[in-house]
């Protein structure tokens, strides 16, 4: 083991060992591992790196690409959050009883971010006492575990993974993870059948390509039925979902007015098969069994690949269910007792007192009882700033509580909350949601018509001149003019397409969704962590007592603030650590004074009106936060902090407008700071203090004027806006309900990727259209050849796998994408 | 030329096998993670499970 070398982790003297951030000056923690000291710059990273050699699992550092995390928080003992998955009734909603006591659980891992975080948590899962088998699958991040559960709990798990700096969660097996995993798997299935199909009927087709002279009749019969035996589960298993798909088609034909593309794919098919199985029998005419194996793989294969982008993104139920802790603490005897047990929030009922320390996000809806605190519900209404909670207000599920501990009285738990109000919204506006036709589809059904009638046509007049022949080429018409290259022009380009956007940081999940994008006529924006991060940060400092510098000032506001959650504190300590600045020491614990700030040793941080400030300093930009500093003399300096802009966001608006795009900004914020953003990026058409109910409700009056809608939201209040609009951007680090319904989430931090989606998208329509014009230019040459009788086998299939590869090759130079 | 009588069912047979074994592999979740295992071989288990004391379970 001594042989490992650690030339490639980092052994800097002054970066930590384990999450390379620089150390500080004091306090050090350093250990001697494996004989070699190293330096760390917490508590929490020393524990981490001694847990993983302790274990001998030192290669970790050796293999790792990038270095590990901060920890939030790391102890040896097994936290009561943890403890409470033991609960009976959880842990039989998470783990499965296999006979002989083997229970199996699946966690979902956070944080992994390369193949050697992966094997780091399969070993040291493995080295659990009672664990018997590991196995995580590197794409879902999920881990499936198989214990002794006499020897190990589910806490105890959860615990392992907690303690190496990665954190889990168990996940429950749902309806439709087990669904999607199962429609993949068929899918597969079907494309294996065709591929192995295709491969040998084509080497069974190879005599006749060759016009091999030699060929005895019996022996080109053997072959002609060998083939058909091959082609019958392609075209009967295969090639089920696209004939149960046209079949739906045809039956809400006179509803929606348009014919699938699967409608003319299933009848060439169909008939092909039909046709050359006649000829077969009659040993007259050729069989095009080739043809259609060929068609049915390409097909198969180019849905696949948008089905697995489908399903890389989440279900709504799993959504709706990470949005929400898993436990909570509950007051069994309150006000007699302030005792508190902790409980899975399955088992919380209306009614029940519950206690919510700060930094925990709100299981249920309710009323606060005791004690007052600020919450954030950026991301259930777009409000910015912190809203204060006192005695009597409502509190929702899915917002987090930031300042000091509430007692609440549970007034709506799981589907009655807001939450899930907002959750079913979402899944009525998916169904409502109006699915524009692609340009294949507007056309099938026109080509559908004027197939049939020329082929009939072709049948008539070959019969009127009296020919054996009529029969025989009025198929082939049929057959050659298959709509190979039509079918085929919009799935190769948009899945091209969706592989260069992914590169790029735009997973586009509905494969049609590039399409749509091409023709959007208006842009709808969310503020709050949209356009902005969503976070705050310090803008200026102003100063109002002589010789006070501005560090100083900032490095009192920081030490007051030290160990604080709440926004301001978390932008004020920021600011501190990247200038360089060390709070200062305060002697007495910080007291804080709800709703106005917080004072010690003197100083007071908090509303100018608090501090008995002469001078009018609480305003500024509209939407920013003000925090003043002052002691008993008065004011001493004055702290601004705003939201600041998302990288990219210009960028998109100017590259909105220049394509003609309406821009529209929507917001639950209060209107005042949405008008501030909306002249600073120079958006017209703004409102503030938007309901979810009403954002849904503004898209819908905007599809019924005919315009088509882009909309970009991050929070839950975003989730059925998106869901509606013709197309929809979640941003990747909001809120997983919102990516529900999403068709694209934006993975990258900038909003560039969205510029560049918006110009790829005007390629990708070009090129269908080029697609579509070949497939018609294919079918004008080839038709009359076909209805003049003068098609043979080896014609037809080069004609089509030309055809075809025209297409495909087409469609291959979408693969690269500019950033803008 | 006799022979195709005897190699042509053959090689039907053969794929049948082919796809039986297919059938059986996707149904096994060989194809459900298509990255991991090939990362995985790189990544060694020489370390001994045993040479490090388990710890007691809490």
């Amino acid at each position: 083991m001594s042989t490992i070398a650690y030339s490639q982790a980092p052994v800097s003297a002054s970066l930590c060992y384990h999450c390379g951030t620089e150390l500080p000056q004091n306090p050090h923690f350093s250990s001697i591992l494996s004989g070699t000291s190293h330096s760390f710059c917490c508590a929490g990273c020393q524990a981490i790196a001694e847990t993983i050699h302790g274990q001998g699992l030192e290669a970790f550092y050796a293999r790792r690409i990038t270095p590990g995390l901060k920890p939030d928080e790391n102890s040896s003992i097994i936290s009561g959050r943890l403890l409470a998955y033991d609960d009976p009734v959880l842990t039989a909603r998470f783990v499965g009883i296999l006979p002989g006591g083997i229970g199996e659980a699946t966690l979902r891992l956070e944080k992994i971010r390369c193949a050697a975080c992966v094997w780091l948590n399969e070993q040291h899962l493995l080295r659990v006492p009672g664990v018997q088998e590991v196995n995580v699958n590197y794409v879902t991040q999920r881990a499936s575990i198989r214990f002794d559960s006499a020897r190990c709990k589910l806490s105890t798990l959860l615990h392992a993974v907690e303690q190496i700096g990665y954190s889990a969660w168990p996940f429950e097996p749902s309806q439709i993870g087990l669904t999607t995993q199962r429609e993949r798997r068929q899918l597969l299935m079907r494309l294996c059948v065709a591929l192995l199909g295709m491969m040998q009927v084509m080497m069974f087709a190879w005599p006749t390509y060759t016009g091999a002279t030699d060929l005895l009749t019996e022996h080109a019969r053997l072959l002609g039925w060998a083939s058909w035996v091959l082609t019958l589960p392609v075209i009967l298993y295969s090639a089920w979902p696209i004939f149960s798909a046209a079949w739906h088609s045809v039956r809400r034909v006179f509803r929606t007015r348009i014919l699938g593309m699967d409608v003319p794919v299933a009848l060439a098919l169909a008939l092909a098969f039909v046709a050359g199985t006649a000829n077969l029998i009659s040993g007259r005419g050729a069989t095009y069994f080739d043809s259609m194996t060929m068609f049915v793989a390409f097909l198969l294969a180019a849905r696949y690949v948008e089905l697995i982008a489908r399903h890389d993104a989440q279900g709504g139920a799993e959504a709706l269910a990470r949005q929400l802790p898993a436990t909570c603490e509950r007051l069994n005897h309150y006000p007699g007792s302030m005792e508190a047990q902790t409980i899975p929030v399955v088992r919380g009922e209306v009614s029940d007192v519950l206690r919510i320390p700060p930094g925990e996000v709100i299981p249920a809806d309710g009323v606060v009882i005791d004690g007052d605190s600020s919450v954030d519900e950026a991301l259930l209404s777009g409000e910015t700033r912190a809203v204060v909670k006192q005695l009597n207000s409502t509190v929702y599920a899915g917002s987090h509580n930031m300042v000091s501990p509430l007692l609440i009285r549970v007034t709506a738990v799981g589907q009655a909350t807001r939450l899930a109000g907002i959750a079913s919204l979402l899944d009525r506006a998916l169904q409502t949601k109006p699915r524009l036709a692609g340009l294949a589809e507007l056309w099938a059904g026109y080509f559908v018509a004027a197939l049939l009638l020329l082929a009939l046509a072709t049948g008539l007049i070959w019969w009127w001149l009296g020919s054996s022949q009529a029969w025989v080429n009025a198929v082939a018409v049929l057959v050659v003019s298959c709509p190979c290259a039509l079918s085929l022009a919009t799935p190769t380009a948009l899945a091209a397409a969706q592989g260069a956007m992914t590169k790029l940081g735009l997973l586009i999940v509905r494969g049609d969704a590039l399409e749509t994008l091409s023709k959007v006529s208006d842009l709808v924006l969310d503020k709050t962590g949209t356009i902005t991060t969503g976070s705050l940060q310090l803008t200026s400092i102003e100063i109002f007592r002589p010789g006070t510098s501005q560090s100083s000032a900032l490095a009192i506001a920081a030490g007051l603030e030290l160990g604080q959650r709440h926004p301001i504190a978390i932008a004020l300590l920021a600011e501190a650590e990247k200038q360089g600045i060390e709070p200062i020491a305060i002697g007495q614990l910080p007291l804080g004074v709800m709703g106005k700030g917080i004072q010690a040793d003197g100083w007071r941080l908090g509303s100018a009106t608090w501090l008995g400030a002469m001078e009018n300093v609480d305003t500024g930009m509209p939407g920013a936060s003000i925090v003043c500093l002052g002691d008993a003399k008065g004011l001493v300096a004055r702290f601004e902090l705003s939201d600041m802009p998302r990288p990219g966001a210009e960028k998109l608006i100017q590259a909105a407008k220049a394509a003609g795009i309406k821009v529209h900004l929507l917001s639950g914020d209060n209107p005042a700071s949405v008008a501030w953003w909306a002249k600073h990026f120079d958006i017209e058409d703004w409102h503030g203090g938007v309901l979810p109910e009403k954002k849904h409700a503004a898209i819908q009056t905007l599809q019924a004027q005919g315009r088509i809608v882009w909309a970009v939201g991050d929070g839950i209040n975003d989730a059925p806006q998106l869901a509606q609009a013709n197309v929809s951007v979640a941003v990747g680090s909001g809120a997983p309900l919102a990516q529900a319904g999403a068709d694209m989430v934006l993975t990258a931090d900038s909003l560039l990727p969205l510029a560049a989606a918006l110009r790829h998208a005007k390629r990708t329509r070009a090129v269908i259209r080029q697609n579509l014009v070949w497939a018609f230019v294919y079918n004008l040459v080839a038709i009359p050849i076909a209805a003049m009788g003068l098609v043979n086998p080896w014609l037809a299939g080069i004609g089509m796998t030309l055809s075809s590869l025209a297409v495909t090759l087409n469609a291959w130079r979408l693969r690269k994408a500019r950033n803008f | 030329m006799e022979s195709l009588y005897l190699l042509i069912p053959l090689s039907l047979l053969i794929l049948v096998i082919i796809a039986v074994i297919l059938f059986w592999a996707i149904r096994n979740g060989q194809f459900d993670d298509m990255e991991g295992p090939a990362h995985s071989i790189l990544m060694d288990d020489d370390v001994d499970k045993n040479a490090t004391p388990d710890k007691t379970p809490d």
